[in-house]
């Protein structure tokens, strides 16, 4: 639940330079990659990160421009990463300049219940942390490297001096 | 960044019983398998995701039972949904009986970085660093042969329950 803009897009920021981090490690060829038929692709799942953007701004009243959540998938990882991009851009610009702390109390209908533009924000956040963890081991599985989020990723530990977490 | 300890309380009910859901679902012989040698094992990612609870609540000066994530993980699924559960049911029960919302604007050493994190950021970051590897690990159970539930919406054998077809 946010309650002051400042707050939302200050993680926002860190949210999305890692997410735009781990897009940036995508391949083409990575993108149709299928581990296991109950497993999605990382292009699916990079694409759900980049669609849920709209689908769930959009709700609350929002109208930066973005693709449609059926889009699909392009085939280049540069066109996911372009349009994470631009829609995480259009999010942030246009509640810089519409919204006040206190429209984060505003309620709109949000998949059956009444969510708080604040919450609304919030479960942004997490869905996309959610899916994007998930990006990072289709990611390993296709044999690209992924960048850390919270900490050092495997490759990255012996920048700090340290031996790689097991 | 929390303000209100009931807003911390809410958001963790929500996200420990999902995680409790998706430990639920772990078998003993799922917890080794290792998927690539850059890939966590079900087992590791679980431990990780119990440990880092009393890992973050002790550098806020919480003083819940510690888990040692240090120690290999247990042999048992049933022994790290426990672990997961008291350290949970351990961290709510302190900040309830111990802090107030003006707790949360105090500021810790976190990072070993000389950072300082009030204590409404490290909440904050305790939810998301959970979420992160959970996601993971939904993954690698997937590829152990397990179902998962859904966390933020229906998981792929769930859509039935909604009358529509799994989302691809």
């Amino acid at each position: 639940m946010y309650y002051k803009i400042s707050d939302f897009i200050e993680d926002w920021k860190y949210e999305s330079e890692s997410t735009i981090k781990i897009l940036n490690n995508l391949t083409d060829v990575s993108l149709n990659k299928k581990a296991n038929e109950n497993v999605r692709t990382p292009g699916r799942l990079a694409w759900h990160i980049v669609t849920t953007l709209g689908e769930m701004a959009h709700r609350t009243g929002l109208t930066f421009k973005t693709v449609d959540e059926n889009a699909p998938i392009p085939s280049t990882a540069k066109e996911i990463v372009d349009e994470y991009k631009r829609a995480s851009e259009g999010l942030i610009q246009e509640i810089s300049e519409k919204w006040r702390d206190e429209t984060l109390l505003l309620e709109d209908d949000m998949y059956g219940e009444l969510w708080k533009k604040g919450k609304t924000l919030g479960v942004l956040v997490t869905h996309q942390i959610h899916h994007r963890g998930q990006l990072t081991v289709v990611m390993r599985l296709a044999g690209l490297k992924v960048p850390g989020v919270y900490g050092p990723a495997k490759e990255e530990w012996v920048n700090y001096g340290m031996q790689p977490q097991e | 960044m929390y303000y209100k300890i009931s807003d911390f309380i809410e958001d963790w009910k929500y996200e420990s019983e999902s995680t409790i859901k998706v430990l639920g679902n772990l078998t003993d012989t799922s917890l080794t398998k290792n998927f690539g040698e850059n890939i966590r094992t079900p087992g590791r990612l679980a431990w990780h995701i119990a440990g880092a609870i009393s890992e973050l609540g002790h550098r806020m000066g919480l003083a819940f039972e510690e888990l040692d994530q240090d120690v290999p993980f247990p042999p048992t699924a049933k022994e790290i949904v426990d672990e997961y559960k008291l350290a949970s049911e351990g961290l709510i029960k302190e900040i309830k009986e111990k802090w107030n919302d003006d707790s949360l604007s105090v500021e810790d050493e976190i990072t070993g970085q000389g950072e300082k994190w009030s204590r409404g950021k490290t909440l904050g970051a305790l939810v998301t660093h959970q979420i992160h590897h959970r996601g993971q690990l939904t993954v690698v159970m997937r590829l152990a042969g397990l179902k998962v539930p859904g966390v933020y919406g229906p998981a792929k054998e769930e859509w039935v329950n909604y009358g529509m077809q799994p989302q691809e």
